[in-house]
């Protein structure tokens, strides 16, 4: 419980409009995507640099935990306060600050929408290409602190890769600049990519500057339907054995294919073992040649459906189909948890079938997406919160599926982000050295341990 | 509430798996920006307090009722999830607590007792025509100027027009008419246009001379009870087989007939089957006439000067009834018009009913970006089969505008008549 005597120190640097102390929004702040909870004791709605580093004064004088909070639809509970204290949420700071086209680059605050930000810098034929699923909802400073990916990252890499420089507030309220303009810079540590994935225990993000990439001139989907899984499988890597690099190369299997038609009502292949989604881009010509190798590719390797989306409004509801899936999974049972195992591209099917024996073996209902291209698996476990048994059976999966995917020399988290869904399985995967190195460098930047505390690595 | 109905509505709310796909098209969240305005946030309250974790309290019934039920989150919700119906579950249970304020008693009072409203409209057109035109020039309802306001008829529509219009020579159909009270008291031209274009189809056109008010701004705003003899009046006459097929010009009426009316006997653990059936055979007029325009006499071989038209969706029509494509054939085959599509076209334009003049400042952010996408589309004349939004849009227009607001059926009217549409601009 905070003090009234700090409470009313904090309403007076955001104002009454952006302070919230009470019951009922407190709530609505206590989530994200993720199925545990935290009670803030007060929500923030700052709206600069210097009311986010004021507030950070008065958290770490008073030893207030900080969480920050962008558009709440973290699947590793990321940015959920499990210790109280102050949700600062970000969604006011969402202003474009500049679009620079002559350096091709972006300055943003962090609340901007990721798909608004795209949606501006397409006016300019500009690009940043992160697509996370969450990217028509999620905000920019929530990117960078997770780092996110997307389908797009099979050819475009993700978050890291655009990210030039931050503006950080940190513990003590002290505001940091790293980096700049330039595609270039090596002076001293890399600063700003230590903040890129640090979900908000390191300091809190309140600017960044991207690279931009010219926008491609077209693109194409295919959308092909397969029979059997390993057939589905085998054209994933002969994708790349033809020498086409796809934009994406997402699968999804049969259950997700018929919780997606069933809210997208798109026509999608219901019969289909797993469909593929192959998107390839650049110029006209080039792009027409790639589809039509990949459509014979696809045939070729046992496809009884292959079917090619041209125009944009098509391309885009073919993606905004797929991300649905995890919304659209609550269709089976109320609680969805999405899991994000990552392995090497070889052992994609390896994975698949790792997710098929864990769900036999405690009998659950796992139907999977992935973004096959780059080995990062979606394994959506359908279940109820309710279910008490169950749940205990789905925390054993979880745990199973994810250290499965570091035992075939991939990670516990492509995307997502550690949270608390995979603290007590860091170490597992880091090691000893990686981890106690991984606690001194938070200890470093949060010596009170107050932001988003209990993330990512535990303390003592 | 119906017991049974609120276990259902705690089964739905609990399929929310938080995505927040709903938060990126909400018109409220977009200007409010804090978690309590969005879909999500309104039903994961809705959640807490059917878990009993948070009471009924003053601030659970303003985030509730802050929400235009425009649907915009029922039609991209993954999860499945009908939003509209939970929020009207909440507001009837609000209501039930709370009652609703005066003013709100009065309107809707007024609007069940269709012998009290006849009668108070002939004072009205008095009061309002008289008294906006002299006095009350420069006051505002919500954000609306009092003079922008729409003029109430010289005489009831259904006053001149009930009974039974047949057209020239055989009937080729039979429709019901049913007008609602906006164009019975307001919007007498719209009447008059439908008339004489189903006249033109060479259908028969049945308009009781008495009829219920649909009852939606009520039902909408929690208050079941009071509506639901018009409810039980308006299925029993329109689900009689007599009725083949029933025509409303107002999306609301319609998303009444098709939607609400089933939504409400349910909270109350009522029979649907007669709702259902009048669900069945309502049309709005768009839908019924974009499937005959080829037997309307338009002129093929017009090579003249044309207009500029834009369309608005309303949320009650391509929403709650999922037509969308009705309009744009209309407007698409008039001769003299160079129809536009204006950007976010089935966005809401703000009004929500009473939602306008209970949280001016959301309404009037989101009306704005409704005007600006209409003015990038250098019309002088949008159409749209809402007369809650004709209001909205028409009443936040500046003189400067120079654009019409009008119902399709007006315009396809005027080009039915060989009227020269530059006219209107």
């Amino acid at each position: 419980m905070l003090d009234q005597r700090v409470k009313d120190e904090l309403k007076a640097i955001v104002g009454g409009e952006r302070y919230f102390d009470n019951q009922e929004d407190l709530l609505l702040y206590s989530y994200d995507a993720y199925t545990v909870q935290g009670m803030p004791d007060v929500a923030l709605l700052p709206v600069s640099t210097e009311e986010v580093s004021r507030i950070m004064k008065v958290a770490s004088r008073e030893k207030i935990p900080v969480t920050a909070r962008g558009a709440g639809t973290n699947l590793a509970g990321g940015s959920v306060a499990v210790k109280g204290g102050i949700v600062l949420v970000f969604t006011k700071m969402n202003k474009i600050l500049e679009i620079d086209k002559a350096n091709r680059v972006a300055v943003v605050q962090p609340g901007v929408i990721n798909m608004d930000f795209q949606k501006e810098l397409a006016k300019q034929g500009l690009y940043y290409p992160p697509d996370p699923g969450s990217m028509a909802v999620s905000t920019m400073g929530g990117n960078v602190a997770e780092n996110a990916g997307g389908p797009r990252a099979v050819k475009y890499g993700v978050t890291k890769d655009y990210l030039l420089g931050v503006e950080v507030v940190l513990a003590s309220g002290a505001i940091m600049r790293t980096g700049g303009k330039t595609l270039k810079n090596v002076s001293g540590y890399n600063l700003t990519q230590l903040f890129c994935g640090s979900e908000g225990t390191l300091g809190l993000i309140t600017e960044m500057t991207f690279k931009l990439i010219p926008l491609p001139e077209t693109k194409r989907t295919l959308q092909a339907a397969y029979k059997n899984l390993s057939d589905a499988g085998k054209t994933i890597t002969r994708v790349f054995e033809i020498g086409i690099l796809p934009v994406a190369l997402e699968i999804v299997d049969k259950v997700c294919i018929n919780i997606i038609e069933d809210y997208a009502h798109m026509g999608l292949p219901r019969e289909a073992e797993a469909m593929l989604l192959i998107e390839v881009d650049g110029p006209e010509a080039a792009v027409t040649v790639q589809s039509e190798r990949l459509t014979a590719l696809c045939r070729e390797m046992g496809a009884h459906e292959v079917t090619t989306a041209r125009t944009m409004p098509e391309i885009d509801e073919v993606w905004r189909a797929r991300r649905s899936a995890y919304g659209a999974t609550a269709r089976l049972r109320s609680t969805v948890i999405a899991e994000d195992c990552t392995v090497p591209i070889g052992s994609l099917i390896a994975m698949f079938q790792e997710v098929a024996r864990i769900a036999e073996k405690y009998k659950l209902l796992i139907p999977v997406v992935a973004h096959a291209g780059d080995g990062n698996l979606h394994p959506q476990i359908a279940t109820d919160i309710n279910d008490k048994e169950e749940m205990e059976r789905v925390a054993k999966a979880m745990d199973e599926i994810s250290i499965a995917a570091v035992k075939l020399g991939g990670t516990l988290t492509g995307e997502h982000g550690i949270g608390i869904a995979k603290r007590e399985l860091l170490p597992f995967e880091l090691g000893e050295v990686a981890t106690e190195i991984t606690r001194n460098l938070k200890k470093m930047f949060d010596p009170l341990n107050i932001l988003n505390p209990d993330k990512v690595v535990l303390i003592a | 509430m119906d017991p049974q109905e609120m276990k259902k509505t705690k089964a739905m709310v609990d399929r929310c798996n938080k995505c927040g796909l709903c938060t990126t098209t909400c018109p409220v969240y977009q200007q409010v920006l804090i978690e309590a305005a969005n879909p999500r946030g309104r039903i994961q309250l809705v959640k807490y307090f059917l878990e009993g974790k948070v009471p009924m309290t003053k601030r659970f019934k303003e985030i509730i009722q802050t929400c235009l039920l425009c649907e915009t989150c029922v039609v991209n919700c993954p999860s499945g999830i009908r939003h509209d119906q939970v929020f009207n579950d909440m507001r009837a249970e609000l209501v039930e607590q709370y009652g609703l304020n005066w003013k709100k008693r009065l309107l809707f009072n007024l609007l069940t007792n269709e012998k009290l409203l006849h009668s108070s409209m002939i004072f009205a057109k008095l009061g309002r025509n008289w008294l906006l035109e002299n006095l009350a020039k420069g006051m505002r309802i919500g954000n609306i100027p009092a003079g922008r306001l729409p003029m109430v008829n010289r005489k009831p529509f259904r006053d001149q027009f009930a009974g039974m219009i047949r057209p020239d020579g055989e009937a080729k159909g039979r429709v019901f008419y049913f007008t609602g009270c906006f164009t019975n008291y307001f919007a007498g031209d719209v009447g008059q246009a439908v008339v004489n274009v189903l006249k033109k189809l060479h259908v028969a056109i049945e308009i009781p001379a008495a009829e219920e008010c649909c009852g939606i701004a009520a039902i909408l705003s929690g208050d079941g009870d009071l509506p639901l003899k018009n409810v039980e009046k308006n299925i029993a006459t329109l689900s009689r087989p007599q009725v083949d097929t029933v025509l409303v010009d107002c999306a609301t009426c319609g998303a009444a007939f098709k939607k609400e009316y089933i939504d409400l006997l349910k909270r109350k653990g009522l029979d649907t089957a007669q709702a259902e059936i009048l669900k069945g055979k309502t049309l709005d007029v768009l839908e019924y006439v974009a499937e005959r325009l080829d037997e309307l006499p338009l002129p093929k071989d017009y090579q003249g000067e044309k207009i500029r038209v834009t369309y608005h969706d309303p949320c009650h029509l391509v929403r709650a009834q999922g037509v969308s494509t009705a309009p744009r054939k209309i407007l698409k085959a008039l001769p003299q018009v160079e129809y536009v599509e204006m950007e976010e076209a089935n966005a809401c334009c703000g009004g929500g009913g009473s939602f306008q003049f209970d949280f001016p400042g959301v309404s009037k952010g989101i009306t704005e970006k409704k005007i600006r996408h209409i003015r990038e589309t250098g019309a002088c004349c949008v159409v749209t089969g809402c007369p809650g939004c004709r209001v909205t849009i028409g009443g936040s227009m500046g003189d400067e505008d120079r654009i019409r607001v009008l119902h399709p059926m007006q315009l396809l009217d005027m080009a039915l008549s060989g009227k020269d549409l530059r006219k209107i601009a």
